[in-house]
């Protein structure tokens, strides 16, 4: 009987097909950043014109769970390394990057379409606040794969190259 | 109460003679209840004298007849009251004649022959069948120029050998009062009044089948009158409407109601969606009160939707045409109350309405009542209005519909 082991033998991938993590990170943290600072500034403008009334409150308390655990992470990780002057050296699948990066941005996407929806979808600020709660049903299960891959890459023990 | 003459025709018996015999006499009837639509019951009482010569036979005869019983007559309300009746009651009679006999013995002062008088009363059973014609001159006065009655009487001097009965004709004549009686009607009123407090002439149909607009009318933020030279050829308010509607319809209104208002009409037009300046928006946004975020499908009314501009302007123009001076009552117009008001109306004028003519004083009043709705509240009055009610229908578009030179 053959060695499984020997058998297939865990050979390491190109070179080509990985990436480094501290340049993912970053890579993430851009599209987070611009994505939920574009979002967030949107919303503070619809506050000071007092867009959704006396449901502003509402209006934040929607928003601050649906972004803040991501950008926390993020931020915070970010601060982390930044206080290392040496780079992790760990490296990463591109394709996991890559779907870690489309679903961070189609995350952005669908949360920025509830606010930009708005002036089509809802006549009132009632029916505002109403959708921005509506969408938890379908961001929650997608802030739960994002989280997932952000995890992996923000979070995760590092693995030496 | 009638008075009057009375014509007899007295015939007893073959082999009696006739003989006629005249007077006066009276009714007093009271009329009790009514049959039917023109006729009514009364009981007639009838008392009459007259008197008569009997024939060749030189015998006075003075009868009086004291009659009572039913009496109906008909055609109450017109001019011509028929009656007929049966009386029934006595009559009593006193006859004389003058007697000649040959004297014997007894002093006279036509030798040979002595003159006296020799009378004869009775009382006996009468009664009488018959009708008549009375003709209405005034509410107090009536003419009777016919009445006639078979007249029964039973008296034994006036008896034949086969029969105890007088079989008589009477015919009466004169002027009946009429004590009571109905009262005048009324002179005809110079105007009527209808359901919804308008007046109107007697022979002009009531425009009660249109709804009443309330009245006066709420606050509006703004309001004018148009000039009548934009009606001129306008006689009655079917022509004035018409002229309205042809504007409204060329400014885009072309959801209206109808309603009527004292002394004229009132239309409302449906809500719409304006600008700030009383532009009206596009057809397709215009008529959609709720939706406050769009206002155009460009880039910038989309920003400004998102950033909170969903405050909007709102307009109802309400039109009374009426000669009756008016003002306003409380601001209690909301958008809500406008839907109600347009739902309500209706979609014409009613013929009745439309041949009224226009008085003479009329004016065609324009109220404009506009609406603000803040972002995060109900739309409120807005009063006043910024601008003029004449701005609000320039920048709609009636004022030149109407020809009028802005």
């Amino acid at each position: 009987m053959s060695d499984p082991a020997r058998a297939h033998p865990r050979r390491p991938l190109p070179a080509a097909q990985m990436t480094p993590l501290d340049k993912v990170r970053v890579q993430l943290a851009r599209v987070w950043f611009a994505g939920g600072g574009g979002i967030f500034l949107i919303l503070v403008v619809q506050s000071l014109l007092n867009v959704y009334g006396d449901l502003t409150q509402e209006a934040w308390g929607w928003f601050l769970p649906t972004l803040m655990p991501s950008l926390g992470m993020i931020i915070t990780v970010l601060t982390y390394t930044a206080l290392d002057p040496l780079l992790t050296g760990s490296v990463v699948r591109k394709s996991f990057v890559s779907v870690a990066l489309w679903l961070s941005i189609l995350y952005l996407l669908t949360v920025s379409l509830t606010i930009l929806i708005q002036p089509f979808a809802s006549k009132t600020p009632a029916e505002a606040v109403g959708l921005m709660r509506k969408s938890n049903l379908w961001l929650g299960p997608l802030q739960g794969l994002v989280a997932s891959a952000l995890g992996v890459l923000f979070v995760s023990k590092e693995k030496a190259n | 109460v009638f008075l009057g003459f009375t014509y007899n025709r007295t015939k007893s018996a073959p082999g009696v003679p006739s003989f006629t015999s005249t007077g006066g006499g009276g009714q007093f009837v009271h009329n009790f209840f009514s049959l039917g639509n023109s006729s009514v019951f009364g009981m007639a009482a009838d008392v009459g004298l007259y008197n008569g010569n009997f024939g060749a036979l030189h015998v006075n005869s003075t009868s009086i007849n004291f009659l009572f019983g039913p009496r109906i007559t008909f055609f109450q309300h017109s001019r011509l009251h028929p009656y007929i009746q049966t009386l029934v009651g006595g009559v009593h009679t006193s006859s004389n004649t003058q007697i000649t006999l040959p004297a014997a013995g007894l002093p006279s002062q036509n030798p040979g022959y002595v003159t006296d008088r020799t009378s004869n009363q009775e009382t006996g059973f009468a009664m009488t069948i018959g009708g008549g014609l009375d003709i209405k001159i005034n509410r107090h006065l009536s003419f009777r120029p016919i009445g006639i009655d078979y007249y029964l009487t039973r008296l034994d001097h006036l008896r034949s050998p086969i029969d105890n009965a007088q079989h008589n004709f009477r015919y009466t004549a004169g002027v009946t009062f009429t004590l009571g009686g109905e009262k005048p009607s009324p002179p005809p009123p110079l105007y009527k009044s209808c359901p919804d407090g308008s007046l109107v002439s007697p022979g002009v149909e009531c425009p009660h089948p249109l709804p009443a607009l309330p009245w006066p009318p709420p606050q509006p933020s703004t309001r004018t009158v148009i000039p009548p030279s934009a009606f001129a050829s306008a006689k009655d308010f079917g022509e004035l409407s018409s002229r309205l509607d042809a504007a409204l319809q060329q400014s885009g209104y072309v959801e209206k109601s109808y309603y009527s208002v004292p002394g004229g009409i009132g239309i409302v037009t449906r809500l719409e969606r304006i600008y700030s300046d009383g532009r009206p928006f596009g057809p397709q946004s215009r008529w959609q009160i709720d939706d406050s975020s769009l206002e155009d499908r460009s880039f910038m009314s989309y920003v400004k939707a998102l950033f909170g501009a969903s405050e909007g302007y709102y307009r109802v123009i309400v039109l009374i045409v009426t000669g009756i001076p008016f003002g306003s009552s409380e601001p209690s117009m909301t958008p809500a109350k406008a839907d109600t008001i347009l739902a309500r109306g209706y979609n014409k004028l009613p013929e009745g309405v439309s041949k009224q003519p226009l008085p003479s004083d009329y004016a065609c009043t324009a109220l404009v009542y506009e609406f603000l709705r803040e972002q995060g509240k109900d739309p409120a009055p807005l009063l006043p209005s910024r601008l003029t009610a004449r701005a609000h229908l320039i920048a709609s578009g009636f004022w030149t519909a109407l020809g009028m030179q802005p």
